[in-house]
């Protein structure tokens, strides 16, 4: 027999990407898939729906990131050890706060960004002066809005103040993450 | 030029010929036929041209009256002649060809002005064409392998390799390949959209995907400059999403589905071989503004008034719970369908998912779906999803080479259509299409050999990827890409076809020509019943005819794509659809703010809970959502040691007032979580706490009346798996599942 066990999880790298595995390979393997790791609730972190803070992380961009201490990259920002940078805060959900995802494990991060969706027939105005929002890309026919807080503030503090004032139909953090893969 | 031979009438001949003239009767002269040769011939597109035929008595009629080739007579079908490379169609001296294979063709044909005649020679030249393209089944199957079952090497491999003898390897070989796979005329029929004329132009389609290979050789001509978006904020080139992954880019491998530039002498074709590309990697950016962007909101590049086509989705997500409704993402699909093209609205086509087996990536759950697997039901759903339950997303189920289901692909009553994609390119074919150019990266290629670990097994098995293919030199091609992911773009190209043969449809219009004329496949695809005590439940009830003739299955939606006929009504569509109008939610219970409709959902019981709502709106139906709470208070997140079989066990019919049943869910499938939503988690002790599911299978039914909607619990006993996280494997629900609200919106006009 002339593959090799250990070249495996390499493998699985190689056909992640495509969009269905390659079963016939691990057949004649004899390969026994071992049960990924369901995600369990955990520490005490703040979490924010199926997010869950890791304040151990803080995300930079990469050409800012100390190497010695990066853990991981999404997009072009660099996962750094928290104790590593001079972050504040690092239980609370702010920009550039790295959360993990329950469902599917991926780290992600906070963009600072909330997800409105206006409420029909309602003015973004109000909202806006009312929580110092600034728009950030919206698409108004269907009442989609993106926008940011103008200061840097505890966003889920934020959050529940916007999803209270009745103003909008729906509100969420919008994180950078793995959520999707090809299908 | 004269043909010399041509002119061998015999003695007795001219003496008759003589006396008729001293007798005072008009002289006969036989008709003349010349040579002719035809250059500028393209590979599955039509070329029209004369016989050079001619008589000098004027008031002759000439015929064609025989075409022979290779000196054998073919015989016509209402002047169809069916030569060994193309169909020949004549009337009267005119003739237009269709090249089917590449190959020069040279035939004789007669000329007759019905007293005498004459014979020439037509030369059809070479068509230009694509030198992949006669693999690729899925535009037109004629029984051809596409690189697989390359079955004598396997055999050589699995002795000296895996060392099998060789009767096992034989026997390894034919417990594992499908000998009816391979079935001619089982394709999209894009032939016969080329043969009318239409390839794509005038339509645009996004890839929004891993990224997209703008310079490809197969793929550059088609790529509108500039307008393609690197996500990832900082990139350099931000209008440059090529991927610097190794091992493969599925961006680039769905783009050369959809549209890989046609006739060039590179590659195969796309679809749509003429229709121009966007590319957008939002799978490396995935944020709520990168998702509005990709859906083409302002800033996004893409004006509302370009003739933006359609969007090609092969993502999603696969997770063993029912994600909740996501009323954001919806407004964010309507953008794309209502705003874009002044109105008319962009497709979205999406893939339904590669879960028809097991419950993605989630192997802690583990064989949770032995019986779906057994009984053919689908593990997850395609309605899991919330992207996939609104009309504005087009679900599309995969098929094989064969027009079957293929092994892989994620039923659901949402599925609106299937497409091509087949198996893994192994055993059985799949899809011939881009890779990323160069051995050096991509699914062909060194990078993924190696990470293989098993070179002699990629060199047998799929040998097109295998750097050193003879026919795939530079590895800027595969045969290996497969998936939904491969049947949303093979659909989007159909559906850019239908826009360039028709732009002024709207997206509406679109669905309704695919409904209209998509291919009822596996016709005979049986129904799945279920015993429950002493009662029984139709888990898969195949194809279910509704009440306005249209045939709909949660395999394959409306049925396989058939991109000649959809061109065909495209180019007389009428009467334009209404307006379109959508009703408010019709709700009950919990869902309309109320108490608990506290509805029990008898265990093992086949009678189940039957809850009936009115629809008042006399309206033509596109689409129905349903939204559901069903609770079942075992159903818990963090349920260790074991977890209730109450979510494996729900099983939903909808009847419409015309009598149509939907299953919505089948029971067998994976749900074995609460309900959850990114944004607020689990809905703890919920089965379906706020889900909508849709059901396209009541397209056309007048909406008003009574619909009626059957919970059914369809199990009794334990579930007993390996390798679940649950020590103690899936406990039959003590409790009963309860509905607590439920309500409906349609879509239509």
């Amino acid at each position: 027999m002339k593959f090799h066990l250990s070249v495996l999880s390499l493998a699985l790298c190689a056909f992640a990407n495509n969009s269905v595995a390659q079963p016939l390979k691990d057949e004649l393997l004899q390969k026994t898939q071992q049960p990924q790791h369901k995600m369990q609730n955990n520490t005490g972190a703040p979490q924010y729906g199926v997010y869950q803070l890791k304040p151990e992380l803080i995300a930079v961009p990469q050409a800012l990131a100390d190497n010695s201490v990066r853990k991981h990259d999404i997009g072009n920002m660099a996962l750094v050890a928290a104790s590593a940078t001079d972050v504040d805060d690092a239980l609370a959900f702010r920009r550039n706060t790295v959360v993990q995802n329950r469902m599917t494990g991926e780290l992600g991060v906070v963009t600072g960004n909330i997800s409105l969706l206006q409420k029909k027939g309602a003015d973004i105005e109000p909202l806006l002066q009312q929580f110092n929002l600034k728009v950030v890309r919206s698409a108004a026919a269907t009442g989609v809005y993106i926008v940011q807080p103008n200061s840097d503030v505890d966003l889920l503090n934020l959050l529940s103040q916007i999803n209270g004032s009745g103003l909008v139909k729906t509100a969420r953090l919008d994180i950078l993450e793995k959520r999707y893969v090809n299908q | 030029m004269l043909n010399a031979n041509k002119y061998r009438l015999s003695g007795l001949a001219i003496a008759v010929a003589l006396s008729v003239t001293a007798c005072g009767g008009s002289k006969n002269i036989a008709p003349d036929a010349q040579n002719v040769s035809v250059g500028g011939v393209y590979s599955w597109q039509p070329i029209q041209g004369s016989f050079a035929v001619s008589d000098v008595n004027a008031k002759d009629t000439l015929t064609i009256t025989s075409i022979q080739e290779n000196g054998a007579t073919i015989t016509p079908q209402q002047g169809v002649y069916t030569l060994s490379n193309g169909i020949l169609t004549v009337s009267g001296k005119n003739f237009t060809y269709l090249p089917i294979l590449d190959a020069a063709t040279t035939i004789q044909y007669t000329v007759s002005d019905g007293k005498s005649s004459d014979t020439a020679t037509l030369q059809l030249a070479a068509a230009v064409s694509d030198p992949l393209a006669y693999q690729q089944w899925h535009l037109h199957n004629t029984g051809q392998k596409a690189y697989s079952l390359n079955l004598d090497a396997i055999k050589a491999f699995l002795m000296e390799e895996a060392g099998f003898p060789e009767e096992a390897a034989d026997a390894w070989i034919a417990a594992r390949v499908d000998p009816n796979i391979l079935v001619p005329g089982e394709d999209m029929n894009v032939v016969s959209a080329f043969a009318q004329g239409v390839t794509g132009n005038g339509s645009i389609a996004v890839v929004v995907d891993s990224g997209l290979e703008i310079a490809h050789e197969d793929l550059a001509a088609n790529v509108m400059p500039n307008r393609s978006l690197n996500m990832i904020s900082g990139a350099l080139n931000v209008t440059d999403p090529t991927s610097t992954s190794a091992y493969g880019d599925h961006g680039t491998s769905v783009a050369g589905l959809i549209a890989a530039e046609g006739w060039n002498g590179m590659g195969g074709r796309g679809v749509a071989p003429h229709a121009k590309l966007i590319g957008m990697n939002y799978l490396n950016a995935q944020t709520d503004l990168n998702a509005a962007l990709a859906h083409g909101i302002p800033g996004s590049g893409i004006t509302e008034s370009e003739p933006l086509t359609v969007f090609n989705r092969s993502y999603g997500i696969s997770y063993p719970a029912v994600i909740a409704y996501d009323e954001f993402e919806e407004a964010v699909q309507g953008y794309s369908a209502m705003v874009l093209r002044n109105g008319l609205g962009a497709v979205n086509t999406k893939s339904s998912g590669n879960s028809f087996r097991s419950p993605g990536s989630a192997s802690w759950a583990g064989s949770v779906c032995n019986d779906a697997r057994a009984l053919g039901l689908t593990c997850l759903n395609g309605n899991f999803e919330p992207s996939q339950n609104t009309p504005f997303y087009f679900s599309v189920a995969a098929v094989n080479s064969n027009g079957k289901h293929t092994s892989y692909s994620t039923a659901g009553a949402n599925v609106l259509v299937s497409a091509p994609a087949g198996e893994y390119g192994d055993l059985a074919p799949a899809m011939v299409t881009t890779d990323q150019m160069t051995c050096l990266r991509g699914y062909s290629g060194f990078p993924s050999v190696e990470a293989g670990g098993w070179p002699e097994f990629d060199e047998a098995f799929t040998p097109f990827n295998y750097p050193g293919h003879p026919e795939n030199p530079s590895c800027n091609y595969t045969s290996t890409f497969n998936g939904t992911s491969s049947a949303a773009p093979n659909a989007a190209g159909v559906v850019s076809l239908i826009h360039s043969a028709n732009p002024t449809l709207s997206y509406r219009e679109i669905k309704d020509i695919l409904v209209k004329t998509s291919t009822q496949v596996d016709p005979d695809n049986e129904p799945v019943v279920l015993t429950i005590g002493e009662g029984s439940f139709v888990a898969h009830p195949g194809w279910v005819e509704n009440a306005a003739g249209y045939a709909h299955n949660n395999l394959y939606g409306f049925g396989r794509v058939n991109a000649g006929e959809a061109v065909a009504m495209a180019k007389s569509y009428a009467p334009r659809m209404p307006e379109q109008y959508i009703s408010d939610w019709v709700a009950l219970g919990t869902q309309a703010g109320e108490a608990s409709l506290a509805l029990t959902v008898p265990d093992n019981n086949a009678d189940g809970a039957v809850q009936q709502i009115e629809v008042t709106e006399d309206m033509k139906v596109e689409g129905v959502q349903f939204a559901f709470d069903v609770a079942n208070p075992e159903l818990l997140s963090d349920s260790w040691p074991s977890q209730t079989t109450a979510g494996i066990d729900l099983a939903i019919e909808v009847t419409s007032p015309s009598g149509t049943k939907s299953v919505l869910l089948s029971s067998k499938q994976a749900i074995v979580e609460p309900t959850f939503d990114f944004s607020s988690g689990y809905q703890e002790g919920y089965i379906l706490k706020n889900v909508v599911f849709l059901s396209n299978a009541f397209y056309g039914e007048n909406a008003a009346g009574t619909w009626s909607i059957r919970l059914v619990d369809t199990n009794g006993a334990d579930l007993n798996v390996t390798n679940s996280y649950w020590a103690e494997g899936y406990k039959n629900n003590l409790a009963p599942t309860v509905l607590e609200g439920v309500a409906v919106r349609v879509f239509g006009h």
